[in-house]
């Protein structure tokens, strides 16, 4: 490694200084368009064609992850790749480093772009770079992602390394980088670093450790690949992961849809992230500045110790050579860490105290001396005019490693008893009082690292405290919308969230119970109308077969009339029978409206039972009368509190039933009983009977045995239900019992004093 | 002198078959049956009849059933039938059971034998 780092500054030491300073400006100014590009939004690439367009982030999920990912990854190759010394005292594998952000930003795209200056800056931090350097290092920080962020754009789609056209579009991005990037840094650090340094240190270095970084990075790309596509983070797989427009189309690729807002993870992340970086920030500023003061003083008071002590030992004893004079300068306090000199006023070294050995950095002997000189002559170019001590900085410029050491230095005039007047230089390198800072820093930026890493975890998870009930919460939500029964409010320690999922289970339990009642009632109100509607159809058939038989016998009847003959007593009673027919039908209807209107008002007045029964046979023996009517109970009156003209209607309907449901040469009974409070009328015919199971039903409104259309008896149903009807607002029961097949006993009980139920 | 047509009468409510029968009486022959299984019995017994008159509502065996019944026994050779209904949509009634008319309840005299006679016509085109 050190052999090829010396043979590519041999090559750059062959190029002329002018040359690569040209070359230095045109790699920063190409290097800051792409930054402008890459942190602007825009694309080259828009839909991957050439082209300029926009480029638009979505902050879910996958991008806060990325973020996250990239920082550690960033900071913890960083971190190894320090420990591996590529050149010893001059390099060491950052190409590590800049391989992770070559997979980051080509795998996740703007999340990752975004997150690596603030990686770099860190990690730069934790290898020992002092805060200063970071502050002139800045806009590199920006450019050096831009460069990288141009493989995002020539293959950042398809970074599959098995297809030609992506190694085309590799070794286009290879070309452009190397020839842009090394450069850059050479531009930056040509101010603070000398040119020939930057140019001929700096940019060799980093053309090393680059080219070893894409040696490998085919090699890297193939195995990060799958491996981001497995976790989901590949961002060319996302779907409404970025949108892109091109440049004059006002129209993005894909509509941000509802979910595709912020998630809460980053928005508590994101400012969590953000205080630790200025808290670093700025404690690294203000603990380099504290430190800086404290140097200061405590090295200007030993460089004046120093020189107050070569004053003494001057004017002890005069007249000493040159050997003399570098020995009692090698024996003071400041040249164990530092170096003394002696100047004549023209500015000529006339004794300097031996090098301390090459133990800083930028220790280089000849340097010291001549920056010293040049140093005090920046100060005061005149140096006969030197009365007072004079403090002055000076800076000390390495090659290897690229190194820039700022001394403190201090100049004291004296006057030689022989009348030669010198000047007493001692200086001191600022690394000796900070580098226990500096060491420190570095562990604190490690430090941080970690707490930010940390802080991003513990944002993660009270952002998961919070979302997880939430979308739990979503999909109990979305499982009721569906009339999913298993929906069900997420459980959780939050106060917040538990009066959520409390409200939400209340809605949801009263909105399963509205619902039922709605449907409950829509059932009842359809059936309701079913029934209206049957009630109509079969009123209409009702009311419309009696009027044949009457409308053709009053026809036959007119013709006899007209013709001059006798009407038959046939037709007449054919007519009268049709006319029964509707009248009751009518009735029937009438009752049914009083009843459902519910002012079917009893006229309660004391009766007799016996004699209303008996009456009553009476007129169903002359209507029927070849039907054999009996009466069995007390002959003597029973009196009850009732209606009397609904006690007929009840018995009557009953009687009709009877007759009409049993053969005609078979006897129809009525039997009257009393007991405790109450009296029974028991109607008993010799029919087929009512099966048991349908005993209860024959009660109801409509009802009309045989629920097949072909045994429907003509009428509307009404009849059993207006009974059941008088006989409840009478306070009594009406039931149906005896033997199927050995007839039928219809029975209702009223009770005697009339007090209802 | 031809001989006189027969019409059949199937209907449950007696005194509409009573009053039908009376007046078809006077110019053709009537057989009568109280539902749809008494008048497959008496055809059986008896013979097709020229025209009939179904009644559609009717306990032991509907009209509906009483008329799938005869065409499948006679097919082609089975008497035109005229629906007798007292339903609000008579006409569709007849079609289910594809009867060739529809005699809806109440009608009159006229209106009967009108309607018998265009049936009738249109069963023997040669006689009459």
């Amino acid at each position: 490694m050190n052999a090829a780092l010396r043979w590519i500054e041999a090559v750059f030491e062959t190029l002329p200084l002018r040359l690569l300073e040209v070359w230095g400006t045109f790699g920063y100014l190409v290097a800051l368009v792409l930054a402008v590009a890459a942190y602007g939004g825009f694309t080259f690439r828009p839909h991957g064609r050439w082209g300029l367009g926009f480029e638009r982030q979505t902050w879910n999920n996958e991008a806060v992850l990325s973020v996250a990912l990239t920082f550690v990854l960033v900071i913890l190759t960083g971190y190894v790749g320090s420990f591996v010394v590529l050149v010893p005292g001059a390099q060491t594998l950052e190409s590590l480093k800049d391989l992770t952000v070559f997979l980051c930003i080509v795998l996740f795209g703007r999340p990752a772009l975004l997150i690596v200056p603030i990686a770099y800056a860190i990690a730069d931090l934790i290898e020992g770079v002092p805060p200063q350097f970071l502050l002139e290092w800045f806009p590199g920080y920006f450019m050096n992602p831009a460069c990288f962020w141009v493989g995002y754009q020539l293959f950042g789609r398809r970074p599959d390394f098995r297809r030609r056209a992506t190694w085309g579009a590799y070794l286009l991005f290879v070309f452009i980088f190397m020839s842009v990037e090394p450069q850059l840094w050479g531009y930056i650090c040509s101010t603070s670093f000398t040119p020939v340094v930057a140019y001929r240190s700096v940019t060799p270095a980093l053309f090393l450790t680059t080219g070893l970084t894409w040696l490998v990075a085919p090699l890297a790309m193939l195995v990060a690949l799958p491996l981001a596509r497995r976790v989901g983070l590949f961002w060319a797989e996302l779907p409404d992961h970025v949108q892109e427009r091109r440049l004059g189309h006002g129209e993005w690729s894909s509509r941000r849809e509802v979910g595709h807002g912020i998630p809460i993870r980053a928005v508590i992340a994101a400012p969590f992230g953000l205080l630790v970086l200025v808290m670093v920030g700025s404690t690294a500023f203000l603990a380099l500045r504290s430190a800086r003061a404290d140097a200061t003083m405590l090295a200007h008071r030993l460089l004046e110790e120093s020189a107050d002590e070569l004053d003494l030992e001057l004017t002890e004893r005069q007249d000493r050579p040159r050997r003399a004079l570098r020995r009692l300068l090698g024996a003071l306090a400041v040249s164990e860490h530092g170096r003394a000199f002696i100047l004549d006023r023209s500015g000529a070294l006339v004794a300097s105290s031996p090098p301390m050995g090459g133990r800083f950095a930028g220790d280089e002997p000849a340097a010291v001396a001549s920056g010293a000189v040049a140093g005090v002559l920046a100060e005061l170019p005149r140096l006969e005019e030197l009365k007072a001590p004079l403090r002055f900085q000076f800076h000390v410029v390495t090659p290897r490693p690229p190194w820039r050491e700022t001394w403190l230095g201090r100049a004291t005039a004296f006057v030689d008893p022989r009348a030669a007047s010198w000047i007493a230089v001692t200086a001191l390198p600022e690394s000796y009082y900070l580098q226990g800072h500096r060491s420190g820093s570095s562990q604190s930026a490690m430090a941080f690292a970690l707490f930010l890493i940390v802080s991003l975890v513990v944002a993660a998870q009270i952002g998961a405290c919070v979302t997880a009930p939430i979308c739990t919460l979503a999909a109990a939500s979305d499982a009721f919308a569906r009339d999913d029964p298993v929906a069900s409010a997420p459980s959780s320690r939050l106060a917040e969230v538990q009066i959520l999922s409390r409200s939400f289970e209340a809605m949801t339990r009263d909105l399963r119970e509205t619902h039922r009642q709605l449907v409950a009632a829509k059932e009842t109100a359809e059936a309701a109308d079913r029934v209206k509607t049957e009630l109509l159809d079969v009123a209409a058939h009702e009311l419309r077969t009696p009027l044949t038989p009457m409308i053709i016998s009053v026809q036959l009847a007119e013709r006899l009339l007209r013709e001059g003959k006798p009407v038959e007593p046939v037709h007449v009673d054919r007519i009268a029978r049709q006319v029964r027919r509707l009248t009751d039908l009518v009735d029937d209807l009438l009752n049914l409206t009083r009843l459902e209107r519910g002012d079917g008002a009893l006229r309660r007045a004391p009766m007799d039972l016996v004699a209303l029964v008996r009456g009553c046979l009476d007129d169903f023996r002359r209507s029927s009368p070849s039907r054999a009517i009996t009466y069995t109970g007390p002959a003597s009156p029973l009196l009850l509190e009732a209606d009397s003209t609904r006690v007929y209607q009840v018995l009557s309907n009953l009687l009709d039933n009877a007759l009409k449901y049993s053969p005609a040469a078979t006897p129809v009974d009525v039997v009257v009983t009393a007991s405790a409070g109450k009296v029974r009328v028991a109607v008993v015919d010799r029919g087929p009977g009512i099966p048991v199971e349908k005993r209860k039903e024959v009660f109801v409104k409509f009802y009309r045995l045989g629920t097949d259309l072909t045994l429907k008896e003509p009428g509307l149903g009404l009849g059993l239900y207006i009974c059941r009807r008088l006989v409840e607002l009478h306070g009594g029961t009406i039931e149906i019992a005896g033997d199927p097949g050995q007839g039928c006993t219809v029975f209702f009980e009223l009770p005697v004093d009339g007090s209802d139920a | 002198m031809t001989e006189r047509k027969t019409i059949l009468v199937v209907e449950d409510d007696r005194d509409v078959r009573e009053t039908v029968t009376v007046v078809l009486e006077e110019l053709y022959r009537v057989e009568e049956a109280s539902n749809g299984r008494e008048a497959l019995e008496l055809i059986g017994r008896r013979g097709l009849p020229d025209l009939i008159l179904l009644d559609m509502r009717m306990p032991v065996m509907d009209g509906w059933r009483f008329a799938a019944e005869l065409r499948a026994r006679y097919g082609s050779t089975a008497p035109p039938i005229v629906v007798m209904t007292a339903a609000s949509d008579a006409s569709s009634r007849a079609a289910e059971v594809h009867a060739n008319g529809c005699l809806e309840k109440p009608f009159d005299i006229d209106r009967l034998l009108s309607v018998v006679r265009t049936f009738l016509a249109l069963s023997c085109p040669s006689v009459d």
